[in-house]
């Protein structure tokens, strides 16, 4: 019995593809099982990893929190960044501008290696927020999802966020903005109240009453983390939604080798992966027509691809090479598992 | 003696605090080597202090790796300034000194100075060798006084108000017990210990900045004097005079910066977190359960025509 | 409630649209007929008759069905099950909370030609069969299957004349709940709306069972469908197979018997036919020619006895190998994904389940069901489509022109037909479905 696949020369796709039982083995995986594991290792890692003098450089496209400072293995990259936009105008017009750019090169190389992946598997951040929501599920607590109207309306906010912690470096750099005002996304980002009191380092849970931009800024970080706390609870990768490193990332996504592709023609828009994912992303589900399915809130969990129940409809690819694609046996053994629990 | 830094290999921008993330790694925009001013002063206090100045005398330097160099006294009319070349990383320690016999005694008097080329480590701490944090102590010397540094401190120096500052009496390399050692404050306060018998001297830096509230700079330094002194049956003849017994007298500065004690607040930090999780939790709370009524209706605006 | 569905008690003669039936019996009373007999069981028979015996090498485990079918549709036997029963109309009825709160669904909608002569009587002429057959089998005294009394009946309002029917079995003396079903499935409102009625109609059976749904009862629900949803993809997976080692016959008679058959027991008996067909398939031992014609089905659902014109096809020589009807591939292909194994989230996952994906054409745009044919064709490897339309289905006719011309742009034959239970004009399908097949064969030898 032949199927019409027989006697059709492999192309290189196929020769270079994983061998059968292995592609099997990934696509039938545990895929939250999986995740959490990974997720542990990257979250100890990027916390503590820097206790044994693992130094990766200042250039991480995760939130491997600066303020951390014996814990962190390296520095993300957004504070680096801050500090050099607020040097004097002058200065970035001249040498400095070389630093900023290799400093860039830099982020950008490590950061097309796994796209927005680290977001979805090893930012520390995100994993507290998953250990958030697995505590809700735990307690029985349902979630909440924001109407289509509070999504679209929400959703600009990790842009302004982006910009806002470009310009005001760059005014201090002008002489606008005192220096108080200094990295000022890391001051109103949760993780820099966090991380480091997970490494029990507690320098950050103060409110600095030195000057009134410390005030103002301090008090902003407390509440942003008051607020994190709150909505992370109810709402999956809450921060995530408003997250510049997100928007960041995205606007370099174009080139990254690792992918999330959607075969249209194989979906019967049956929303499943829209079920799934954190972010509430409607594309992933209505979208039949765009090959490139991954969109500016994507974190690359690739639960949708592990909750598609059609073959080979959504994929993740590292370089065009299919790493992780949707099938129905993985489908039905992970579904399965759900009901047995 | 105090130190100025020059104007060539200055970081920009205020960003000496060490509870700061901070994220630079050995950037150093100038070119060359960093070059320090030192400027030899004499009083007993800091805000006292005036200029001196100290003929035909040279610095000399003793750098972490145990090179010794010398830099020029130069006299300016009624101070002195030296240029000292400072290339590599860790701390350095510069002294000059005076040597008069006033009765019976020699009074060697040693005005140091502890330079150094810092960096703001972050997270690398096997980019530089540890052996570069510890202080540059000189095993020739007749008598020294050093800071001990901190188990925390690396390639920066913060002393805070309200931390304590060590200092070690040392004489040829060991140490010199029953040293008398005084601390002067910014504002004149001063206290004065005698070294143990490790020739170690513990001061409290104490707080004496008192500003309007609106006027508190966190980043406002004060300079500290600090000397130790000692007598010693040493006899001999200087300069054509005898002298039967040496006073040795050697000084330091330094800076010291308000306590984050003062400006920080970890109530009112954990209290507004605290707070706002509650309040934002509560207030998710009553929205899910007013959405269990009926939902939102369309209503139309009456106050069109 | 006291029902038309209690065989045995006469009924009074009332002033309904039932009326008629009613004198008719009035008039010619006699003994009740023993059930084999009877036209709905000769109908059957005829059909089943036709299913075994005419077709070679049937497998098996196929014995377990055409048992079944004989047993309940031929000599009318009762496989009430326990506890509360509550009938549905349509696929979109969430099943998984009818198991859940205790009670078992059956569905309702009739394929024999017998109940279609009896609905006439009271509905339009230009009337849907499926709808006719339906509403003439619920006022009959002999109803197969015999399931036992409807504690509720649910119907969703997809077409117009299911939606019109409501009213007439609520006359009929059934509790109807119209589980409100969005026309429009691309909008956040109509999700919402969705996710509303589902809430609603779970309210409802809780209602009538008197029992809670848990977290417990509920994944022990969906882990029984899941069970027969996979059951149902690997038997689908066998029919991909180029030569056919199963035919569509029995494929249409599999998930015909999952309207009324114990789930569980359902699910045992196509996995002993999914390990047989896994011995056909090992072995190459071919159900139908190399050179069959291999068709995707589409259109108005055929329900047994009336499988008519799959059966017409096969005869002919060619296989059904797909179908994208609500009878057979649409009520076991779509799985449902839980992210947090919470009621709140698997209800609302099983209601996008069911609205999202479904391609019934009472929904507005039929995107989802061109593109689902399409896939259908070249996952199959098929020559062609048959498209079926009950005579009065306004919503099939109308999609007839946007299928064909989508058809059309990718080169795949079509043939449309336009029919109705009856068997009078199976001469003239015949001919007409002879001739396609053929048109298919000389386009496969002229491509060679």
């Amino acid at each position: 019995m032949k199927s019409s696949l027989d006697g059709m020369a492999p192309n290189w796709r196929q020769r270079l593809a994983l061998p059968r039982g292995i592609r099997d083995a990934i696509n039938g995986v545990d895929f939250n099982r999986f995740r959490f594991w990974l997720q542990i290792f990257f979250f100890v890692l990027l916390v503590y990893g820097g206790f044994t003098g693992l130094n990766l450089g200042n250039n991480l496209p995760t939130f491997s929190c600066g303020y951390n400072q014996n814990g962190r293995p390296g520095v993300c990259y957004l504070l680096p960044l801050q500090h050099q936009l607020a040097m004097p105008t002058k200065a970035l017009l001249g040498y400095a501008s070389l630093t900023i750019l290799s400093g860039l090169f830099i982020f950008f190389l490590w950061f097309i290696v796994l796209n927005k992946g680290w977001c979805g598997f090893v930012c520390p951040l995100g994993t507290v927020q998953d250990w958030i929501t697995d505590l809700r599920v735990n307690m029985g607590v349902r979630f909440t999802r924001y109407s289509q109207a509070s999504f679209e309306a929400l959703s600009w906010m990790k842009y302004v966020l982006l910009a806002l912690m470009i310009v005001i470096p760059l005014g201090i750099g002008a002489g606008y903005f005192s220096h108080d005002l200094g990295a000022p996304y890391c001051m109103i980002c949760p993780a820099r109240l966090i991380i480091p009191t997970l490494a029990l380092n507690f320098d950050q849970l103060v409110l600095d009453f030195s000057s009134p931009g410390k005030i103002v800024m301090t008090t902003l970080g407390a509440i942003t983390t008051g607020l994190f706390l709150a909505g992370s609870f109810v709402k999956k990768r809450f921060w995530c939604f408003f997250c510049p490193m997100s928007a960041f990332h995205y606007l370099l996504s174009k080139s990254a080798f690792f992918r999330l592709i959607k075969d249209g023609d194989k979906c019967t828009r049956c929303g499943d992966c829209y079920t799934v994912c954190d972010l509430q992303i409607k594309e992933i589900a209505d979208d039949v027509r765009n090959p490139q399915i991954m969109m500016d809130d994507c974190i690359v969990c690739l639960k949708c691809v592990a909750a598609c129940p059609e073959q080979g409809a959504l994929k993740a690819t590292f370089a065009g090479l299919t790493v992780f694609e949707s099938t129905e046996e993985g489908f039905i053994k992970r579904m399965e598992k759900g009901t047995r629990a | 003696m105090r130190s100025e830094r020059s104007a060539k290999g200055d970081r920009g921008g205020g960003m000496s605090e060490a509870n700061d993330a901070t994220a630079m790694s050995g950037m150093s925009f100038g070119r060359g080597p960093t070059v320090k001013t030192l400027a030899l002063r004499i009083g007993s206090e800091p805000l006292g202090a005036k200029d001196e100045t100290l003929p035909d005398s040279a610095i000399q330097i003793l750098a972490n790796d145990g090179v010794r160099s010398s830099a020029p006294l130069v006299n300016m009319g009624d101070a002195s300034r030296a240029k000292v070349e400072i290339p590599n990383y860790g701390f350095y320690n510069a002294s000059v000194t005076r040597k008069t016999v006033h009765g019976k005694f020699l009074d060697v008097q040693i005005a140091q100075a502890e330079l150094l080329k810092g960096a703001m480590a972050h997270g690398g701490h096997s980019e530089h060798d540890p052996k570069l944090f510890k202080a540059t102590m000189d095993d020739k010397a007749p008598f020294e006084l050093i800071r001990e540094h901190g188990p925390d401190e690396k390639l920066w120096t913060t002393i805070r108000s309200g931390e304590k500052a060590s200092f070690l009496v040392r004489s040829y390399g060991s140490p010199v017990a029953g040293a008398h050692v005084t601390l002067v404050s910014q504002e004149g306060w001063r206290k004065t210990l005698t070294t143990d018998a490790n020739g170690r001297a513990e001061f409290t830096v104490i707080r004496d900045y008192f500003p309007d509230w609106a006027d508190f700079n966190r980043r406002h330094s004060g300079v500290f004097l600090v000397w130790a002194e000692k007598e010693t049956p040493d006899a001999g003849v200087y300069d054509g005079h005898d002298y039967s017994a040496t006073r040795y007298q050697a000084s330091l500065s330094g800076r010291y910066y308000p306590s984050p004690a003062d400006y920080e607040s970890y109530g009112y930090g954990v209290g507004v977190v605290v707070f706002v999780t509650a309040f934002a939790g509560l207030s998710i709370w009553l929205f899910r359960q007013r959405r269990r009524k009926s939902f939102k209706e369309i209503v139309f605006n009456e106050k069109l025509a | 409630m006291n029902g038309p569905l209690n065989s045995g008690k006469p009924v009074v003669p009332e002033p309904s649209p039932q009326s008629a039936d009613a004198a008719r019996r009035a008039r010619t009373p006699k003994e009740p007929l023993p059930f084999g007999k009877t036209k709905q069981a000769r109908e059957a028979e005829k059909v089943l008759n036709h299913i075994v015996d005419d077709f070679d090498d049937n497998p098996k485990a196929m014995e377990y069905f055409y048992n079944l079918f004989r047993r309940v549709y031929c000599r009318g036997e009762t496989i009430a099950p326990d506890g509360p029963l509550i009938g549905t109309t349509c696929i979109q009825a969430p099943e998984e909370l009818i198991y859940a709160m205790g009670a078992t669904p059956v569905r309702l909608c009739n394929g024999s030609y017998h109940y279609d002569q009896i609905g006439a009587e009271f509905m339009p002429s230009k009337s849907c069969s499926l709808v006719k057959a339906t509403l003439g089998m619920l006022t009959s005294e002999n109803p197969v299957p015999r399931v036992g009394k409807l504690d509720l009946v649910v119907n969703p309002t997809t077409c117009d004349q299911k939606k019109k029917a409501s009213a007439m079995m609520q006359d009929m003396g059934h509790a109807v709940f119209d589980l409100e079903l969005p026309n429009v499935k691309e909008s956040e409102a109509s999700r919402v709306y969705w996710q509303r009625s589902v809430r609603a109609f779970a309210e409802e059976i809780r209602k009538v069972t008197s029992k809670k749904l848990t977290r417990k009862n509920l994944k022990a629900a969906l882990a029984r469908t899941q069970r027969a949803e996979k059951a149902f993809r690997v038997l689908d997976g066998f029919r991909k197979a180029s030569p056919s080692i199963f035919l569509g016959k029995d494929a249409f008679l599999v998930v015909n018997a999952y309207f009324f058959d114990n789930l569980d027991i359902w699910c045992e008996a196509v996995e002993r036919l999914n390990d047989e067909l896994k011995i056909r398939y090992d072995n190459a031992v071919r159900a139908a020619q190399k050179k069959a014609p291999r068709i995707v089905f589409t259109g108005s659902p055929p329900i047994f006895p009336n499988l008519k014109l799959p059966l017409l096809i096969e005869r002919a020589g060619g296989v059904v190998v797909s179908d994208e009807t609500c009878s057979a591939n649409r009520m076991l292909y779509d799985m449902t994904a839980v992210d947090e194994w919470l009621v709140n989230d698997m209800v609302d996952s099983l209601a996008d389940k069911y609205l999202k994906p479904c391609t019934c054409p009472i929904f507005t745009k039929n995107d989802d069901r061109r593109r689902r044919l399409l896939e259908l064709v070249k996952k199959f490897e098929a020559d062609g489509i048959v498209y079926q339309a009950f005579a009065g289905c306004q919503v099939y006719e109308m999609e007839q022109r946007s299928i064909a011309k989508t058809l059309d742009e990718n080169g795949i034959p079509m043939l449309y037909v336009e029919t109705d239970y009856s068997p009078d004009d199976e001469g003239q399908l015949s001919t007409r479905v002879e001739a396609f097949l053929e048109s298919i064969k000389t386009r496969k030898r002229m491509r060679h």
